[in-house]
């Protein structure tokens, strides 16, 4: 790359990095991870720079190539899963995260499905109409509305935000009732 | 606007408003990307546009792809056209097209390459080999799945005598880069018995036939879960994520003596994994329902 290119490039991150961390903190819940996805954004994107020629139009590209980039680590991830014999306790209601309900507000976030975290967060951090957030997702917009609904659904059911409390649910009982590949 | 929404707002801005880039991230950017171009070109170098013939079995290579086009906005084609679905909902639209004697609008979406590889004309009569005895009646089954780090969405297409699978493998810029179009029999993956089985057992799961699921444990798994405590594990996931909706896709591999198929699972409040273990002689040696880690 040229070093005309290259300070082009470096204004742009310099312009809109920060925007895109934040995304990518709101859409994975964790920093490391986030500018681990930033970084991979940016790298995407640099790979592209030369054909780019609407630079005011280089924040969106790198926007949808960080949500799908994120969509994709998640699969990734998902296929290497380590093996477990118990179901990890969900969602037992801790007395004392009522105190912080910006915490257990984001920590029932952490929980929604991928696609219902990046509405939320494309809806109620970055503003976006569900046009644009269908835009984005590479989906209709009624699977956007239909995704909040589900997301907000399921965030009213912490305590504070329902009518009843959510009450302690113990994860179920499951495995593999045979040792020979149960092994994490 | 709800309180609830309100306060996610307030919230998200409280918590994301002051983070700020670090700029030592950047330093890595060239190096990130050269290691991403390495990888690209090693993928492109080795990938091929195969269709596959009915009745034939025999892949057939069509062209090698070096594609270096990109787009920004995730435009595709010379149309132009917008990537307004998944994978699998566009497989179904490529099918429906197929069925309707459209072989050219799929062309607009491709890649140079595939799109050079792959003709109107090849793509007829391709399509035209699986479906001689009689036209398409339905059109469906869309799926989505990931294959070496792309994208891959497949829709079934039936007529009276066939069932037929269009599977396309798309690139980073969302264009349709190869087409696989099988006959169901030479469809392998999903012919796969460990495959079926775990689709069959989610069904089962689903709709509650906890028995059928046990059908074919080995003594070991027999003898330690019971249909009740299956049932009792299944409805304690459906109290924690909602009903089930669909299998999303279904991933297998061996792992010793066993074949380990996960089936990853949409409910309607999140993601599940039902992961089922057959050994030499498929018989189920293990039976997991897993949480995915976000």
């Amino acid at each position: 790359m040229e070093r005309v290119e290259l300070d082009s490039f470096e204004a742009f991150v310099a312009a809109s990095g920060a925007r895109l961390l934040r995304l990518a903190i709101g859409l994975t819940g964790d920093r490391g991870l986030a500018e681990d996805l930033v970084q991979e954004t940016l790298a995407r994107t640099f790979l592209s720079w030369r054909r780019i020629r609407d630079r005011e139009a280089a924040e969106s590209y790198a926007r949808r190539v960080l949500v799908t980039t994120h969509i994709s680590l998640w699969r990734r991830r998902r296929v290497t899963e380590r093996v477990t014999a118990e179901l990890p306790e969900l969602s037992v209601a801790d007395p004392y995260a009522v105190l912080d309900g910006r915490d257990e507000l984001w920590t029932a976030l952490g929980r929604l499905g991928r696609k219902q975290r990046a509405v939320l967060v494309l809806r109620y951090f970055e503003d976006r109409d569900d046009g644009e957030i269908a835009d984005i997702l590479g989906c209709s917009t009624s699977t956007v509305r239909s995704q909040a609904a589900r997301g907000l659904a399921s965030l009213r059911l912490l305590p504070g935000l329902a009518a009843t409390p959510m009450a302690p649910r113990p994860g179920p009982p499951l495995g593999s009732t045979t040792d020979r590949w149960s092994q994490p | 606007m709800s309180e609830l929404e309100d306060t996610l707002r307030t919230q998200l801005h409280g918590r994301l408003d002051s983070v700020d880039l670090d700029p030592r991230l950047m330093a890595g950017v060239p190096t990130r990307a050269a290691r991403l171009r390495r990888r690209r070109t090693a993928l492109a170098s080795t990938a091929v546009v195969v269709v596959v013939l009915a009745g034939v079995g025999a892949a057939v290579a069509v062209s090698q792809l070096r594609d270096d086009r990109a787009s920004i906005g995730f435009t595709q084609g010379e149309g132009g056209a917008r990537v307004d679905t998944t994978p699998g909902l566009r497989a179904q639209r490529y099918a429906d097209q197929f069925a309707t004697g459209d072989f050219d609008s799929i062309r607009r979406d491709m890649t140079p390459a595939a799109r050079t590889a792959l003709t109107v004309s090849r793509l007829r009569g391709t399509w035209r080999g699986l479906f001689d005895s009689g036209e398409v009646v339905d059109v469906g089954e869309p799926r989505d799945s990931v294959t070496d780090d792309r994208p891959v969405g497949s829709a079934v297409a039936r007529s009276a005598s066939t069932r037929a699978v269009l599977r396309i493998v798309l690139d980073d810029d969302g264009d349709v880069r190869s087409v696989l179009v099988t006959a169901d029999g030479d469809a392998d993956f999903e012919a796969n018995p460990g495959v079926r089985r775990t689709r069959e057992v989610v069904a089962q799961l689903a709709r509650g036939d906890f028995n059928g699921v046990r059908r074919d444990f080995d003594s070991t798994m027999a003898k330690g879960l019971s249909s009740r405590r299956l049932q009792q594990a299944w409805e304690q996931v459906v109290a924690q994520y909602g009903e089930f909706q669909r299998v999303d896709g279904v991933v297998a591999r061996l792992e010793g003596e066993f074949e380990v198929v996960d089936a990853v699972c949409e409910f309607a409040e999140g993601t599940m994994k039902v992961r089922v273990a057959y050994d030499r002689t498929e018989r189920v040696a293990g039976l997991f329902i897993l949480v995915l880690d976000a």
